[in-house]
């Protein structure tokens, strides 16, 4: 053993030493993403081998991180592969064969960052660089910044080049690039030719989950330009916005973070401005039209809403929500700026947030904000109180086990603060361009805002699990836990009927009954009060949310729980009724009532609806959305399912290629979700179809 | 006076009975027997105890501590009949096989409930809907006043084989009446479903005389109210009382497991397809100046 571990390590160190060892697992984790994420590891080899040709290496010997992390920007707009589909309308081919070969480096890549490309559309990269050059004293930092503009424009020169020598017909893509991203956008063609290149370099440098932002509030003063200039029609606007999503679309695969389809790749949408107007647009409709015909799962839609909301967008987001894809996701600006300027936030950012990968409120441009850096699950530290013998003895009653679990979820988050405390992020000249970063890189803390955010899972399970474990002390008379102990250690074995008493009876989480939205919010105040004593190491702060993509994940470490879960089932999700009872107006109800404010940092409500139930009741959707929100809902996001199609696709994935499902907080394609999300959706669209049907 | 209702259930977000989104009462207690009936735990104006043996765990052979002890032996024989109501309701069983059809409801309560989703209602021109069961069989006078008295919309889904003074007495705390028509030939009435057409038929000239709002909802069913004869009738009848709003669906099955709680015998009936729900609501369209919806459930 001892040998086999020694070779491992001069191998390693060997690698290590040959700069290689990141590229290797870039490159494997390509492959992967190209296989669907399959865990045959045999295919992925075979894959790997049979593409290794397009593998493009770039390398920086530089000490300094941002200096290396400049060059190496620049020596991927040098070598990274070129390609222009033909008569497409825009130019954009991120090059994922691109692999970065440096010393082993343990810092954290940024992603999920939202960048605001109004800068880029205003100003132009040549522009930027000039602001940048006259600076009278650089430090390295700046001179990164300047490498990275060089590094766009070698790009840029490159593809004008390739254009001319490959296709020499199209000199209107020629000319567009010659113009965009360079200088400023001077009409609707240009500027979403600008995002495209800026976001395909974004891509390129190695950052996950990128989002798009409020292309309709951006986009509108070019298109309404072009429009009165008579430029383009409306008709030649909508052309341009669909063939700009289409384009987006490429590349779905590898943008996949983790699962097929979790891109991040958002467009914000709606909201209402500083003034507190409403200012949706003919884009915003445009957009959701668009989106409808093309019935994409990549890239996806988050509506911005408020009281202020007009009846046609109501009407198209709805209508979009009905084609099954899984958005818009709804977020409620009544809720969230109120509670992004309580945080600290500047009034006119909150009004002009957009949302990191999946809804995590962000503001786009000037922030650092890495929303999703760390999950908190609330069953742990109950579960950590069930495994001690010691502890469980001391309980006497109700108020006991609450306080100790307080205690206990007290040491818990303070485990994960110590734990996100020793996190390094990368440096990215190209991201501290694009958010305005003085002085220093984004990864330094260079942004204007640099807060951490903490989304949760478990809170389902444990407020169940307190109401449960309230009525077995009752009902047994007081006595001490130690039996319910040994029943969850032996995973309810021989108590079935216990299980199934905790799973399906009494009041549970999404109840709008006063006490289960009382203790809900006693666990939601309790962990933010602790992380607001705390700064990290950025200078930002902690915030949480209330919606994970990891209930999988998370479910299968724990032990069963009072909640009737078995050991490994999966968690809840988000804010969703845990029982089988469960209806929209409980739960809205208990959801429009919970402390968002403290807990903004995705604050999902999460339903299935039966697409037909929706069809013919879309009035009454409408209004119970618009009243859920009036109420104080903060988000919202909608399964649109019909059981027997996904029934069906269940037997058969393959037969239904073009069905798209909402996974966590993105749309994907059926047939490419691993087996244990597919069960669990159709699972979730069985019962809900039993409660939509029964009466 | 009686201010409690004895009740099924309670359905939220209720779209099918009534304008908008609604909460549905469902009181316990018919006068008839419709053979179609899909809410039969609605029939007897007492509560009944209900058992499901595909549902409970000794049927399954996994042991179960919630369970009266006395029972057992008799759930392992599948003697299911000899359930009290009192004992049942002690026993909180865990997977809700066994239970108790019928609770009470109190004014109060009643006013808890509606308040949730008072923003609700208002914002969709919803409200609340009386329903069972037969709910002019109770006194739900406090309750229909205390929804007015917060301004929310009233309706009630009647079979109105009722005497004629429950109907008068809350006549004018309704906004709506959500009123069946079954079977409109008196012998067949009473032969089939047990009731007394010209009672219903003389309330039904009250509320039209009234000119209170009425929805009247016609049940297909094959070989009982599906026919020539009573289609002819029904067409007569909504020429006769002029009525404007008719709504018909095709009877479904779903309450079969009702049937087998309750040691009931059930029979399975032919769902009517879309096409000849869109035929029919086509010709009545057309021989009388109503309109016609269909429920789809």
């Amino acid at each position: 053993m001892r040998i086999k571990s020694m070779v491992k390590c001069i191998v390693k160190f060997i690698l290590g030493s040959l700069y290689m060892i990141e590229a290797a697992k870039k490159y494997y984790l390509l492959c992967r993403k190209n296989c669907g994420f399959v865990k045959d590891r045999k295919k992925i080899l075979v894959f790997a081998l049979k593409n290794i040709h397009n593998i493009v290496f770039v390398k920086c010997k530089a000490k300094n991180p941002v200096v290396r992390e400049g060059i190496l920007f620049k020596e991927i707009c040098k070598k990274a592969r070129l390609h222009v589909d033909d008569n497409s309308t825009f130019v954009y081919y991120p090059d994922f064969y691109i692999l970065k070969i440096m010393a082993n480096d343990t810092s954290i890549i940024l992603g999920n960052i939202t960048i605001n490309y109004k800068i880029v559309l205003d100003k132009g990269i040549i522009a930027l660089k000039k602001e940048i050059e006259s600076l009278p004293f650089k430090n390295d930092h700046d001179n990164a910044l300047i490498t990275v503009c060089e590094g766009i424009e070698i790009y840029i020169t490159r593809l004008i080049s390739f254009l001319e020598d490959n296709y020499p017909k199209e000199k209107d893509l020629v000319n567009l690039i010659t113009r965009v991203p360079l200088y400023p956008a001077n009409s609707l063609k240009e500027a979403l030719q600008s995002i495209l290149l800026i976001n395909s370099l974004i891509w390129m440098n190695d950052h996950s989950l990128v989002g798009l932002g409020r292309l309709d509030q951006i986009l509108y003063p070019y298109y309404i330009k072009d429009i009165n200039d008579g430029v383009i029609s409306r008709e030649e606007a909508e052309i341009l916005i669909s063939s700009f999503i289409e384009t987006l679309h490429k590349g779905f695969k590898y943008k996949s973070n983790t699962l097929l389809g979790d891109t991040g790749q958002v467009i914000v949408l709606g909201g209402i401005n500083y003034c507190a107007e409403e200012c949706d647009n003919e884009l915003t409709l445009m957009f959701m039209k668009v989106m409808k015909k093309l019935k994409l799962p990549d890239p996806k839609i988050v509506l911005r809403i408020s009281p202020k909301t007009s009846e046609h967008v109501w009407r198209e987001a709805m209508d979009l929500l009905n084609q099954g894809l899984g958005y818009p996701l709804f977020s409620n600006d009544d809720v969230i700026i109120p509670a992004l300027i309580e945080y600290g936030y500047d009034n006119i950012d909150a009004y002009n947030y957009v949302v990191s990968a999946c809804w995590e409120p962000h503001i786009a441009g000037v922030s650092l904000d890495q929303n999703n850096i760390c999950t908190l699950n609330f069953l742990t530290p109950l579960q950590n109180i069930f495994r001690s013998k010691e502890t469980i003895v001391t309980i006497k009653s109700f108020g006991d086990l609450f306080n100790i679990y307080l205690n206990e979820l007290d040491k818990y988050v303070m485990n994960i603060l110590k734990h996100i405390e020793s996190i390094k992020f990368r440096p990215s000249p190209l991201l501290s361009l694009l958010t305005s970063c003085e002085g220093k890189d984004i990864a330094y803390g260079g942004a204007k805002y640099n807060n951490l955010g903490i989304l949760s899972v478990g809170i389902s399970n444990v407020v169940d699990s307190f109401l449960n474990i309230m009525r077995y002390l009752e009902r047994n008379n007081n006595t001490s836990l130690m039996k319910l102990q040994e029943i969850l250690m032996n995973n309810y074995e021989g108590y079935e009927d216990l299980m199934y008493y905790f799973k399906m009876n009494g009041l549970k989480f999404g109840n709008d009954d006063e006490n289960v939205i009382k203790i809900t919010n006693i666990l939601i105040d309790h962990v933010s009060r602790i992380l607001r004593n705390y700064t990290n190491s950025l200078g930002g702060k902690y915030k949480l949310g209330l919606s994970s993509p990891t209930f999988l994940e998370h479910g299968k470490q724990n032990d069963a729980s009072p909640d009737g879960r078995k050991k490994g089932e999966p968690l809840g999700i988000h804010i969703s009724f845990t029982h089988k009872e469960g209806d929209y107006m409980s739960l809205f109800n208990f959801s429009s009532q919970l402390n968002y404010q403290i807990a903004f940092n995705g604050a999902v409500t999460d339903v299935v609806i039966d697409s037909g139930f929706l069809r013919r009741n879309f009035n009454n959707f409408i209004c119970l959305f618009k009243t859920f929100f009036l109420k104080g809902g903060a988000q919202l996001q909608c399964n649109v399912l019909d059981y027997k199609t996904l029934s069906d696709a269940l037997k058969n994935p393959e037969v239904f290629p073009n069905l798209v499902v909402r996974v966590w907080g993105f749309s994907a394609y059926f047939k490419d979700l691993p087996r244990e999300y597919q069960e669990l959706i159709v699972e979730r669209a069985r019962q809900y179809e039993l409660d939509t049907f029964t009466n | 006076m009686n201010s409690t209702l004895l009740l099924t259930d309670i359905q939220r977000f209720s779209v099918y009975d009534g304008p908008g989104i609604r909460t549905t009462f469902f009181l316990k207690g018919c006068l008839l027997q419709c053979p179609w009936c899909s809410n039969p735990e609605t029939q007897s104006c007492e509560p009944e105890v209900f058992f499901l043996a595909d549902k409970c765990l000794i049927n399954k052979g996994i042991n179960c501590s919630f369970c009266n002890p006395n029972y057992l032996h008799n759930i392992r024989l599948k003697v299911l009949n000899n359930f009290s109501i009192s004992d049942v309701s002690k026993i909180p069983c865990p997977t809700k096989a066994l239970g108790i059809y019928g609770y009470e409801l109190k004014v109060s309560d009643f006013i808890k409930i509606i308040k949730k989703d008072y923003d609700y209602f208002i914002n969709s021109g919803g409200g609340i809907t009386f329903s069972g069961g037969e709910p002019l069989l109770q006194n739900i006078i406090p309750f229909l006043k205390a929804g007015k008295s917060m301004g929310i919309h009233t309706a009630i889904e009647s079979s109105l084989f009722v005497p004629i003074d429950n109907l008068r007495k809350v006549m004018e705390f309704v906004d709506l009446f959500i009123v069946d028509v079954k079977i409109l030939s008196y012998d067949e009435c009473k032969k089939i479903i047990g009731g007394d057409l010209s009672v219903y038929l003389e309330n039904i000239d009250l509320l039209s005389r009234q000119r209170k709002n009425i929805i009247v909802r016609f049940p297909l069913v094959k070989g009982y109210t599906f026919t020539k004869e009573n289609l002819q009738l029904l067409i007569n009848f909504i020429k006769d009382y002029k009525l404007s709003q008719i709504e018909i669906f095709s009877v479904h099955n779903l309450g079969q497991t009702k049937y087998r709680a309750l040691g009931k015998k059930y029979q399975i009936f032919d769902v009517i397809s879309d096409n000849e729900l869109e035929m029919l609501s086509k010709l009545v369209e057309k021989e009388t100046n109503s309109q016609v919806k269909i429920l789809k459930h």
